[in-house]
């Protein structure tokens, strides 16, 4: 690659540089911006600068239209004026914050990444839960949204860490300790979600349901939806419908699947639908 | 607009991944210029550049970061404007002090990786919107709401300092103290 020669002329450093990459992105993530952001693509679009698109581009063919053609051409022009006003609408919804502290909230303090956070103060806990990987509830529970997608209930004690919650792609989270409810919202769609526990993990694509983890083991309770549960101690995942549970415990005895815990879904029923 | 995908996406996400430093708040800021873009493309003046375009929304959209995290007092001050003319950030040594150390590729490539993300905020994004995205100085002016004489000085800058922070690495290789 031409690199600009820059203003001190120093070859050595400018050598080093060539070392330097751009930092690369999850594959996951480029995908799925590309497939949303061509899904709202409006013929309209530029396509590409003045510069790396040939001048010739589009000004020709404008020339050779005839009557019918111009005909069609225009009810093409309507047709993507519209989808393209249908995609504006779409594309500036108002955006909700990544996350929101809601009410419900009980907890005094929320330790984001080491840092003690008085949980009163919603914006700033809401904010520093944006680039959050652990994060531990004190003095009650703390209810929050993420983005339109998803209401999460931790109670008092829980932890959570290794938390992905990124724009796009599947959310992935840690309960290390205690008790976490969550029901996916109908913009969650078929983002999925992945939650580990020392016990199991459980995969996740739309529905409502608790986990909770102590020192005895994990249990995941369904309320609604289905998720799939995949203890330490298999290989293969197994479905966990509404209604039921599987229960891990932390001796890796065999897993333990009936009905739901009532008390661990209590949360997950208290979440607004 | 595969093609415009294609082209600018690697660069949008490493440009913005490069001045915010977390990979969450790159991805959320990506998602978030694109969705700029989508929406204000069809009025974009095709008379203009598209690469300035491109960035100076991805630098606005940084800016909105850091504002908002500034307002809600979050993180530490952090600025365009960091690294300035007036060398309050940084502190300038004789850029040809010393000869690079010799270290291994994937060495020095993770200690100059850190020395960028180590630069005063104006000094990375006139670092890389020169050298990633090889934007002209006039350009990179604008884009830094600077004149083009600032911008060539703060890319300047930011060569002096990296420069520094390789030479002091390895003059600490070399001492008895060091790995080498």
């Amino acid at each position: 690659m031409t690199r600009p020669r820059d203003p001190q002329q120093d070859p050595e450093l400018e050598r080093a540089l060539e070392l330097v990459t751009r930092p690369t992105a999850r594959p996951e993530f480029r995908a799925a911006l590309r497939e949303r952001f061509l899904a709202g693509a409006v013929e309209s679009g530029p396509g590409a600068s003045s510069r790396e698109r040939p001048a010739h581009d589009a000004a020709p063919r404008r020339a050779e239209r005839g009557p019918r053609r111009g005909r069609l051409v225009l009810l093409a022009g309507a047709l993507a004026t519209a989808a393209a006003v249908v995609l504006t609408v779409f594309l500036n919804r108002t955006r909700p914050a990544v996350w929101t502290v809601l009410d419900g909230t009980s907890a005094t303090s929320v330790v984001v990444d080491g840092r003690a956070l008085d949980a009163a103060d919603r914006a700033v806990l809401a904010a520093a839960l944006v680039s959050a990987r652990e994060v531990e509830v004190r003095g009650g529970a703390l209810r929050v949204r993420v983005r339109d997608e998803a209401l999460l209930e931790l109670s008092d004690g829980t932890r959570l860490s290794q938390m992905q919650l990124a724009a796009v792609g599947p959310y992935h989270l840690r309960t290390d300790h205690g008790s976490l409810a969550v029901a996916t919202m109908p913009a969650f769609g078929q983002r999925g979600m992945r939650i580990l526990t020392e016990d199991f993990a459980v995969s996740v694509t739309g529905t409502r349901f608790a986990v909770d983890v102590d020192e005895h083991g994990s249990c995941v309770c369904c309320l609604s939806g289905t998720l799939a549960c995949t203890p330490a101690t298999a290989q293969a995942p197994k479905p966990v419908p509404a209604g039921q549970r599987c229960f891990t415990a932390r001796d890796r005895s065999p897993s333990d699947w009936g009905p739901a815990h009532a008390e661990h879904l209590r949360p997950v029923e208290q979440l607004p639908e | 607009m595969g093609r415009f995908y294609e082209l600018y996406f690697e660069r949008i996400h490493g440009f913005v991944r490069r001045m915010v430093g977390d990979d969450v708040q790159a991805e959320d800021v990506t998602q978030e210029e694109f969705v700029h873009l989508q929406r204000a493309i069809p009025t974009y003046d095709r008379s203009r550049e598209l690469s300035p375009w491109v960035f100076t929304i991805a630098t606005n959209k940084v800016r909105d970061l850091w504002r908002s995290q500034r307002h809600q007092q979050m993180v530490r001050s952090t600025s365009l404007d960091d690294g300035d003319e007036d060398g309050r950030a940084l502190q300038i040594a004789d850029v040809r002090a010393g000869a690079l150390p010799q270290l291994e590729d994937e060495e020095m490539r993770a200690r100059l990786s850190a020395a960028v993300d180590a630069l005063p905020a104006g000094l990375r994004a006139a670092f890389v919107l020169r050298w990633h995205e090889e934007l002209e100085f006039d350009e990179i002016g604008r884009i830094l709401e600077r004149n083009e004489a600032a911008a060539r000085k703060r890319y300047s800058r930011a060569l002096s300092e990296l420069r520094r922070t390789l030479t002091a690495a390895g003059d600490a290789l070399r001492s008895p103290g060091g790995n080498a």
